[in-house]
């Protein structure tokens, strides 16, 4: 209170310490643009389609579908979104990949501009027919299973997330952790301890402790010079083994509790889909249900002007836009490669992992429940009936993590509204980014 | 060693420039963005720490927009400065971003930047001393850390905080004085530990 007790000079030096940011290049341009846009009568704009590419539905029971977005690019086959099927549902990834969900499956899918594709599948039966063009990764908790082109069917139980079942010819309900079948062309299903190559028509089945074991395959080399007997005790050995397979099936089934009920995807009127309403808010407490909109942060590929969008983005603000996705994608490649280091340690992945791969390895790095004791906690915030931690510093990086994700669509939006101005980034963002997503399921 | 703390700087915009810009010139309007930025980005930085630059750099650009908008209203000859109205606006419009208690985004970033010519173990040194201003800081109500950072890293009188932040000019000395005795305690430790 008395001037004996100012700082002193050492102590001002170390105040020094505690850098500050500087404005970044172009701040006071970008000021100027967003005053004029503040100032300037508003001008008709091209709005870009509020839904350009729906997911489709093949079946009459794809509309019971909670949908977390499908868009296809005319430019490029960038495309990711996420899918809980209440009943079956078809869905295009991309160009060149199609899914069809049983009820309870739960799958997110991310295709780059070249068609690169990674599936992540975590509950559920879904079949996939997928043509060729670039790698198409499926990766389910017990393996990856890698494809050039072909049909198979992966089946997840939703008792527990680390027991995977990929079932082959429909109604052959085969238990084990992966069981994979191949009707078309070519497999290479992947585990940390085994790869194992299967050609059409070919079984196989992935232990939780990531075993492979070949169920059944269609003949091959040493078949046709394998003897009677041996044939006959190879079949034995796969009947035993199914039979096996299948009791444990069974007790899965009794101890797996149905998964929650994912609530109506579709935007309410008047509304963003991105900005559900506070009632649809309360009613999202119950299944602890939380939706977000994000751009394509995690394979960015910045837009060329000459290249058509279906966002409305006209050659002049593509720049813009650009360097507003861009220099998000690099604060949030930064985020996820910081956490990734906290949770794991690891500083080679950290610098070779995509960002992609670093957000799963954080979620297999979190705790078994955490994932839906977040979801049940920021419902009940989005809600109003919880504060939002003030300090996330003691917070996991998984919840990090996806707290963060959560605030990529507005971040974006407000990046784009710092240089064209925030009427013209609301219209940008439409209805929502990109990647839509929505999670549910209570702890 | 750290190096010696910045200075804030002196200068205010030009009466003619002041006046170009009111009537919305927009080279008058770069100028005094030019001028300003640093100091806002300076202190919005520091009142918003953890909660990542495109929070910051949205604060500073509507502290700018706010300034526009009202700066046919400035009083060149009135008691403040002009920087000190803008800092207020700045201060104010930190308070209210800190008030929506949205939770830390993007908190990695900014805090591990390296400067020219400085030595890993300084590096550590003044990352330590960061943390250590800024844990102390973070304890502080919004509008106790907008007035001891505008005291101390801006140079404001105690007079000009109170009348900016709407806070009895005795709370905003008795408080400020709890500030630095929480300060000092958090440095007491840094300089105390190993190493």
């Amino acid at each position: 209170m008395s001037q004996d007790d100012e700082l002193t000079d050492t102590e001002r030096r170390a105040l020094d310490a505690w850098a500050a940011m500087t404005p970044p290049p172009g701040f006071a341009e970008r000021v100027l643009a967003a005053r004029e846009a503040e100032t300037a009568p508003a001008s008709p704009r091209r709005r870009w389609p509020v839904r350009t590419g729906l997911m489709a539905g093949a079946a009459a029971a794809c509309a019971a579908a909670a949908i977390a977005y499908l868009a296809t690019r005319p430019a490029s086959q960038e495309a990711s979104g996420s899918l809980v099927a209440e009943a079956r549902t078809e869905a295009r990834l991309g160009r060149r990949a199609i899914a069809v969900a049983e009820a309870e499956a739960a799958l997110r899918w991310q295709i780059d501009r070249d068609g690169a594709a990674t599936v992540d599948h975590t509950a559920g039966d879904v079949f996939y027919r997928v043509d060729r063009g670039g790698p198409f990764v499926v990766h389910t908790p017990a393996g990856d299973v890698r494809v050039t082109g072909t049909c198979f069917r992966i089946e997840v139980t939703p008792m527990n997330k680390k027991h995977v079942l990929v079932s082959g010819a429909a109604g052959a309900a085969l238990a084990a952790a992966v069981v994979i079948t191949v009707y078309e062309g070519h497999v290479v299903a992947e585990t940390r301890s085994a790869r194992t190559e299967l050609a059409a028509g070919a079984q196989a089945a992935i232990g939780p402790d990531g075993r492979t074991t070949v169920a059944s395959r269609a003949p091959a080399e040493e078949d046709r010079d394998a003897t009677r007997e041996q044939l006959i005790a190879r079949a034995g050995e796969q009947r035993a083994e199914l039979a096996r397979l299948r009791t444990r099936l069974a007790a899965l089934e009794k101890q797996a509790p149905s998964e929650p009920r994912a609530p109506d995807n579709a935007a309410e009127e008047g509304r963003a889909w991105y900005d559900p309403s506070p009632e649809r808010l309360a009613q999202w407490v119950a299944e602890c249900h939380i939706r977000a909109d994000a751009p394509s942060l995690d394979h960015y590929h910045p837009l060329s002007p000459d290249q058509k969008n279906e966002r409305g983005i006209e050659p002049a603000e593509v720049p813009a836009v650009n360097a507003a996705l861009g220099e998000l994608h690099q604060q949030w490649k930064q985020l996820v490669r910081a956490l990734y280091l906290e949770a794991t340690g690891d500083t080679t992945g950290g610098d070779t992992l995509s960002i992609d791969a670093m957000r799963r390895e954080l979620q297999d790095k979190s705790p078994p429940n955490e994932h839906n004791l977040l979801l049940q906690r920021i419902a009940r915030e989005r809600a109003g009936q919880l504060a939002p931690p003030a300090d996330l510093s003691k917070a996991s990086p998984y919840e990090r993590m996806m707290r963060a994700y959560l605030e990529l669509g507005g971040q974006a939006e407000a990046a784009i509204a710092r240089r064209l101005g925030p009427a013209r980034a609301r219209e940008i963002r439409g209805d929502a980014w990109s990647s839509r997503s929505d999670w549910s399921g209570c702890p | 060693m750290i190096g010696l703390a910045p200075t804030t700087p002196s200068t205010e915009l030009d009466a003619p420039t002041l006046r170009r810009a009111v009537r919305g010139d927009g080279e008058a309007s770069r100028a005094l963005v030019e001028l300003y930025q640093a100091r806002v980005f300076a202190l919005v930085s520091r009142m918003l720490a953890g909660r990542g630059r495109a929070t910051v750099e949205d604060a500073a650009q509507d502290t700018f927009l706010h300034v526009f908008r009202q700066l046919a209203a400035f009083d060149p000859g009135g008691p403040a400065r002009l920087s000190t109205w803008i800092l207020t606006i700045a201060a104010r419009r930190a308070i209210d971003e800190l008030r929506r208690q949205r939770p830390t985004l993007l908190p990695e970033l900014d805090r591990a930047e390296g400067r020219a010519g400085e030595r890993a173990d300084e590096r550590a040194i003044r990352r330590e001393l960061a943390s250590a201003i800024e844990a102390a800081l973070h304890e502080l109500s919004p509008e106790l850390r907008a007035a001891f950072l505008l005291r101390e890293y801006h140079g404001l009188e105690y007079a000009e905080i109170a009348g900016a932040l709407g806070i009895d000019l005795g709370t905003v000395k008795s408080r400020l004085s709890r500030a630095r005795a929480a300060l000092r305690e958090r440095l007491a430790e840094v300089h105390r530990e190993p190493g």
